[in-house]
């Protein structure tokens, strides 16, 4: 009766908020008929995002690397100029500039959504009904080096499954995970990721550096980052989490520490999360 | 000055051909830490890294205004070139991290006079009504075919996010066509500054009329 009675108060809700002036709702992504390309190095991918009460839309294309055209990434998903006439910040080396216009990369493009509050979605959901619907994820690999001859002899990697318990209980159970670990000259920089499921396409949240001093370890963020939807997750992640330090497991800490000396100085680590950083 | 051309050419290829797997590994890893250095993802490496060697290729290929050209300094023996290859890599992962407003370069950029006469704020009055009106009915006279459900998809909801119905090319057709019936109508001026990316760099500049004059050109670049 109990979850009845919920489902009724959540239908009444989204039924209120539906019919109210300022209803926000959204991104939802839904595929369509495929159209003609608009030029040769950007795709129409089929896929149209619809938000505010469904009269705001935006068809998704792929904006093709020149040198790898087979590749397929999350951030070569690209929307018209046309479809975004707001101010965002974006960056260039992922747009693209046609005789029809610009595309400009529709993560930033959600990013400015969400900042604005223009679309009031929870950004898991909406990042896994994108990862569904967009195309598999193609890394530009050593097979579409066509100049460097050893590139031909170079075995190509299938990216290993992110491991799991490093981060705390809250960050894992979200699908927050150590992607990636670079050790330099006494720290430690873990890649972040988000993955919509276990296998899934991996939406890049950040780099925590870390440095481990007598006084424990402390953290910080890499900023200012990329623009988009890694900014979103950032905001995402310190919300389930206290501090820096707080975000490893024991086992985690092992891990990223592992064959590293702790130093004196961490001047420059407030181990805080930083504010300025999602204004 | 051919022949230097052609032996600078030979020279890059045969360096970039000749780079070994172990050159090449540390190459990426070099990528790898810069990406990192600029907080984007490490698995970019493979990436940056090719589109360096594309850059070069380009480069010597003699693309006005593309790629980048190796100095003598860079050409004398791989170790050098290498050097300079980490250089290029240093440079993109850079350019990659850069950031853009993008209404700060439209700014600058833009040549759409179509969205300050059709947003203009006396929407309502009647001689707005009348442009409109006069608008749509030269654009459904003069118009192909194929243009008319893009048309009559804008004057259902009339703004200058016109949209994309059967194709892009479409879109920017229909605006192109109305651009030139507004300039015949008076609302807009003739001449229209060409965007800043259009006039820099290898591109050459067009006019507005020229921009016009293309309404059926086909638009792949």
């Amino acid at each position: 009766m109990k979850t009845y009675d919920k489902q009724t108060s959540l239908q009444s809700c989204e039924h209120n908020l539906m019919n109210s002036a300022n209803a926000n709702l959204g991104p939802v992504f839904s595929a369509s008929k495929l159209q003609p390309n608009p030029t040769k190095k950007v795709i129409d991918l089929g896929i149209v995002m619809t938000w505010g009460k469904l009269q705001h839309s935006a068809r998704l294309y792929h904006n093709v690397r020149e040198h790898a055209p087979k590749a397929f990434r999350f951030d070569f998903v690209s929307i018209h100029e046309d479809d975004a006439r707001e101010d965002f910040e974006y960056q260039p080396s992922l747009a693209r500039q046609t005789k029809l216009g610009t595309f400009y990369p529709l993560s930033a493009y959600l990013a400015k959504l969400y900042d604005d509050g223009s679309v009031n979605r929870n950004i898991f959901s909406a990042l896994a009904e994108l990862d569904n619907i967009l195309p598999k994820e193609c890394p530009v690999t050593a097979k579409d080096d066509k100049y460097c001859l050893a590139a031909a002899k170079v075995t190509a990697q299938e990216p290993a499954e992110p491991a799991t318990g490093l981060l705390a209980s809250d960050l894992q159970a979200q699908g927050f995970r150590v992607t990636n670990r670079m050790p330099e000259d006494g720290r430690i920089s873990l890649e972040i990721g988000w993955l919509p499921k276990p296998s899934g396409r991996i939406f890049f949240a950040g780099i925590l550096e870390l440095r481990q001093t007598p006084d424990g370890v402390s953290a910080q963020w890499m900023l200012p980052g990329l623009c988009g939807v890694s900014r979103l997750l950032r905001k995402e992640f310190q919300q389930l989490c206290t501090s820096p330090k707080a975000c490893l497991t024991p086992k985690g800490n092992k891990h990223a520490f592992a064959g590293i000396t702790s130093i004196q100085n961490s001047a420059k680590h407030l181990d805080v999360w930083p504010t300025c950083v999602l204004t | 000055m051919a022949d230097m051309c052609i032996d600078i050419t030979g020279r890059c290829r045969e360096l970039l051909e000749s780079i070994t797997s172990k050159e090449r590994s540390i190459l990426i890893k070099s990528a790898r830490y810069r990406l990192k250095h600029f907080s984007m993802p490490a698995n970019w490496d493979e990436d940056l890294y090719q589109e360096a060697t594309t850059a070069v290729v380009r480069g010597f290929e003699g693309i006005q205004g593309e790629g980048r050209k190796p100095n003598a300094w860079a050409l004398q023996d791989k170790e050098h070139f290498c050097k300079y290859l980490k250089g290029a890599i240093r440079s993109i992962a850079e350019g990659w991290a850069r950031t853009w407003r993008k209404n700060k370069q439209k700014e600058h950029a833009s040549a759409d006079l179509l969205y300050d006469v059709l947003m203009t704020p006396h929407r309502g009055q009647v001689e707005y009504l009348d442009l409109v009106t006069q608008l749509f009915k030269r654009l459904l006279e003069r118009a192909p075919k194929r243009l008319l459900p893009t048309i009559f998809a804008w004057q259902d909801a009339l703004d200058c996010n016109i949209r994309t119905v059967t194709s892009r090319k479409h879109v920017e057709a229909v605006k192109q066509l109305a651009r030139k019936i507004l300039v015949e109508m008076g609302a807009m001026p003739e001449s229209i500054k060409p965007p800043a990316w259009i006039t820099s760099g290898s591109k050459t500049a067009i006019t507005a009329q020229d921009a016009m004059a293309g309404v059926n050109e086909p638009f792949d670049t």
